[in-house]
Parts: C-alpha cells; structure tokens; sequence
C-alpha cells in the first residue's frame, strides 16, 4: 500500500466512525473522539430559537461515560477550569441538578468548529476523570455521600431556591460549598458535607469545612449568611467519634455552625424552614 | 476501568468462561426496583444469583435512570473474582470502543443497545447480538421486560426451571413512567 493509500485509508476510517442517532428534537452525534476508557463521546445539538447549541446531554455530569465525579478534588478542578475557559465552554443546571455543558452558535457556518471543540472537552474531561487523584475508596465515599446528600436536600427544597458545588463568589470562583440554600432575597446558608474513607481524610474533611466556614464569615458576605450547616457522614467508614468528636467541637464552637447527623438528617428541614 | 486489561480475567478466562455459560438461578418472581443506589439518578436493585459452580452468591444488578426508564442497564457481577461487573447490557448511553489490533478503525465503534464482556486478553468489548442488529426486534427490546428475557438467554440465567422474573419500576408510586429521549428536553441554555 502506498504511503497515499495509507493517507486514504486513514481519512475513510476516521470519517466512518461518525454516526448519528435521531433524539426526539435533538439529534445526537457520535464522533470519532474517544476516551481513555474507550467510549466514543456524543454531543447533542438542538435549535432553540433562532440559535443552536450543542451540549453533552449532562452525560459528563450524569456519568454516562462510566467516569465517577471527582468534582470536589482540587487538581481535577484546576483541570477543568483550564478546559473551560480555553474552550470557552458554558454550564448550566438542569432542573433534576444535572450540569449541562455546552456551546452555542448562531451560524450554521460555526457549528463544525463546537462541535470539534465540545468533543474535544468532553474527551478530555472524561479520560481525565479516570485519574486516581484520590483512592478509589475516597471518591467513592465522596460520591456517593454527595449523591445522597443533594438528593436528599432536593426532595424537600425548590430547584430555584438552592445551588450544588457553589461558590460564594462565583465569578473570582472562592471559596465553594457542597450547597448553599437560599432562604429569602439577601439571605442563603451554607451547607458542607463532611465524608472520609479514613479517619485522616474525614479529618481533613473537618478542617476545610471550618476553614471555609471562617473565611465565609470574614468575606464581604458575611452579613447575608444567615445559618451554617456541616452535614455528618455517619455511615462512612472513618467517622470514629471517638477519634475525632473533638474536632467536630471545635468546628461546632468556633464557626457557630450547625451538626446534622446523617441518621438525623429529618433536622435539616427544621433547620431551613 | 474498561481501558485497563483486567488481570484476573486474562489469567482465569476459562473460569471467567464458565461463570459465564453455565447455568445461573434467580429466585425472585418479581424485582421491583423502587430507590436509588449509589448515584442519585440511577433507580437500582441487586439480585442474588447462584451459580453451580461456586459456593457464594454473585448478584444480578438491574439499574434504572430516574428521568429515563428507557435508559437501563443489566449487570452480572462476582465481586469475590473481580469488582466491576463481568458482564453487562446497556440499552442506551455512549459507544462503545473496541480497541483491538486486527480490527478496522471504522468498525471499533459499537452503539447501545449493546452488551458488554471481556475477551481473553482481559479486555473489555461492547457487541450487538443478532436481535440487536435486527432494527424490529432491537425496537422491541426496548421494553425492559422482554429484555431481560434477552439478557438471561444471553447470560444463561433462569427462575425456576424456565421462567424469567418480572421487572417493575417504581410500583410504591402512581407509576409514572418517564421517557426522556431528548437530554436536552426542557433545558434553556441561557
């Protein structure tokens, strides 16, 4: 075969892997991307108005890709950030919590240039997601506390009144918690959610929730905080009262913050109503 | 991770290839999957199954998405031989890649509904059985109860002599069944 035929060969290759599947009024396209997990990614384009954008189907965030969140660890935040906002890729919740990333555009001419860089974003935010930052047993613990937690919070408060993984400051992105609720115009509450597979790493857990909690109260917003809540895995694996009852003392004295147990987590309610 | 080889498999496949084709017993006529697992918007129930040739239990995993019943996955795991499941059916969700030498890259690409199982080499490979390439009948598997039936012939699994349990999702509600092809269905992107 000629080193032309190669080339030919290449191109057809790569050019049949795309395919398309019809998705109620959007339509999804499989791209030749593919991660480090070997999916294929999918983008899926919609009109809305006189724009069209393309988006993951929340599939990052819902993870359709078999790839676990790792949105609480700092160096894979560093990593999507830097996707972000070099791609200039826009989020969005859905109304079930689901983050939507996605790109729009207003030409039919620009729509091959997101796409490429959409696909490009979701394969490597996904290939990324398979690094272990953390052990396995941690974002496990993490996740699936997480999950459970926002759940939970979803069942009983309106989508509109609160907001997961948040930041305080949203545009100089300071100083985020797991949820903030807003009660009232001016006036919302923290809430973190303290987790560990090991007794050292629901320490640690502790020791940013009240670091978070100090700095909130230092912050410029200070005066609209109306409650601080810290939300105790109760079932993970390194919560050793005895180990580390004291800490959570101190978390509780020092930043005024209220304790729920998870197997008490009925209190929650009481506390935001 | 399906991209890592998995060890265990590659070093024991004709056990692996017996979990496999032997056959399996449930036991329960009806699996009512009613509450979330470990990710809040997967509907899951978890199913003891017994295999003739091992003395503890492996499980049938059935998983649901809570916005999408269309969207399920069926789930055979052993987790005394290996953590993840060792075989798999997705009926919708993201294309599989084959990464194997030997293969044309334009035929890599596997899209769901598919199943999942690990080849000697201890990876992980997506396939479509023939009632999966037949459009008529790949339409009709959509319905999660004929699928299962799919899936136990595939994975050779059966209740009692020669029956199949039957699925019902979310039967402690008004029963609601929710359909969301279009992910982006009643989103504004601002």
């Amino acid at each position: 075969m000629s080193l032309e035929q190669v080339y030919q060969d290449i191109k057809n290759s790569f050019s049949s892997l795309w395919q398309t599947k019809q998705r109620g009024n959007s339509l999804e396209i499989i791209t030749p991307y593919a991660t480090t997990n070997n999916r294929f990614v999918s983008v899926f384009i919609t009109k809305q108005g006189s724009e069209y954008v393309i988006t993951d189907g929340g599939w990052i965030n819902g993870g359709v890709y078999d790839n676990i969140s790792q949105i609480e660890e700092a160096s894979f935040l560093k990593i999507l950030f830097h996707f972000q906002s070099s791609l200039g890729i826009q989020e969005v919740a859905s109304n079930d919590g689901t983050t939507y990333y996605y790109l729009k555009a207003t030409k039919p001419i620009d729509i091959p240039s997101r796409v490429f860089d959409l696909s490009s974003f979701i394969q490597n935010i996904v290939s990324v997601s398979e690094i272990n930052f953390e052990t396995i047993a941690e974002r496990e613990t993490k996740a699936r506390f997480f999950s459970k937690a926002n759940e939970f919070l979803r069942s009983f408060i309106q989508s509109d009144k609160i907001k997961f993984s948040q930041y305080l400051n949203s545009e100089r992105k300071e100083l985020r918690f797991n949820a903030i609720y807003y009660n009232k115009t001016n006036q919302f509450t923290l809430i973190n959610y303290i987790t560990g597979s090991t007794q050292q790493s629901f320490e640690n857990n502790i020791f940013k929730t009240n670091t978070l909690f100090e700095m909130a109260d230092l912050s410029v917003y200070k005066d609209f905080i109306s409650n601080k809540v810290s939300l105790i895995d109760t079932n993970a694996s390194g919560f050793l009262p005895e180990k580390i009852g004291h800490y959570l003392s101190h978390l509780e004295n020092r930043t005024g913050s209220k304790m729920v147990n998870w197997h008490e987590k009925q209190k929650l309610q009481s506390i935001l109503n | 991770m399906a991209s890592k080889r998995m060890k265990e498999i590659r070093e024991n496949y004709e056990f692996y290839n017996k979990l496999l084709a032997e056959r399996k017993s449930v036991f329960s006529e009806v699996i009512d999957i009613n509450s979330t697992g470990n990710n809040a918007n997967t509907l899951e129930k978890i199913e003891p199954v017994k295999h003739p040739s091992i003395t503890d239990d492996m499980a049938l995993i059935v998983d649901v998405k809570v916005n999408n019943h269309n969207f399920f996955q069926f789930k055979l795991r052993y987790k005394s031989f290996v953590d993840q499941p060792f075989f798999r059916f997705d009926s919708d969700g993201d294309t599989h890649r084959n990464k194997v030498d030997g293969t044309p890259l334009g035929v890599q690409s596997v899209t769901t509904p598919h199943f999942h199982k690990f080849n000697s080499e201890g990876l992980e490979i997506a396939y479509k059985t023939d009632k999966l390439l037949n459009d008529n009948e790949s339409k009709a598997l959509e319905d999660i109860n004929l699928c299962i039936v799919h899936f136990f012939h595939e994975s050779n699994i059966r209740l009692n002599k020669d029956e199949f349990p039957e699925i019902k999702i979310m039967s402690n509600t008004l029963g609601f069944s929710f359909v969301k092809d279009d992910p982006n269905q009643n989103i504004t992107f601002p």
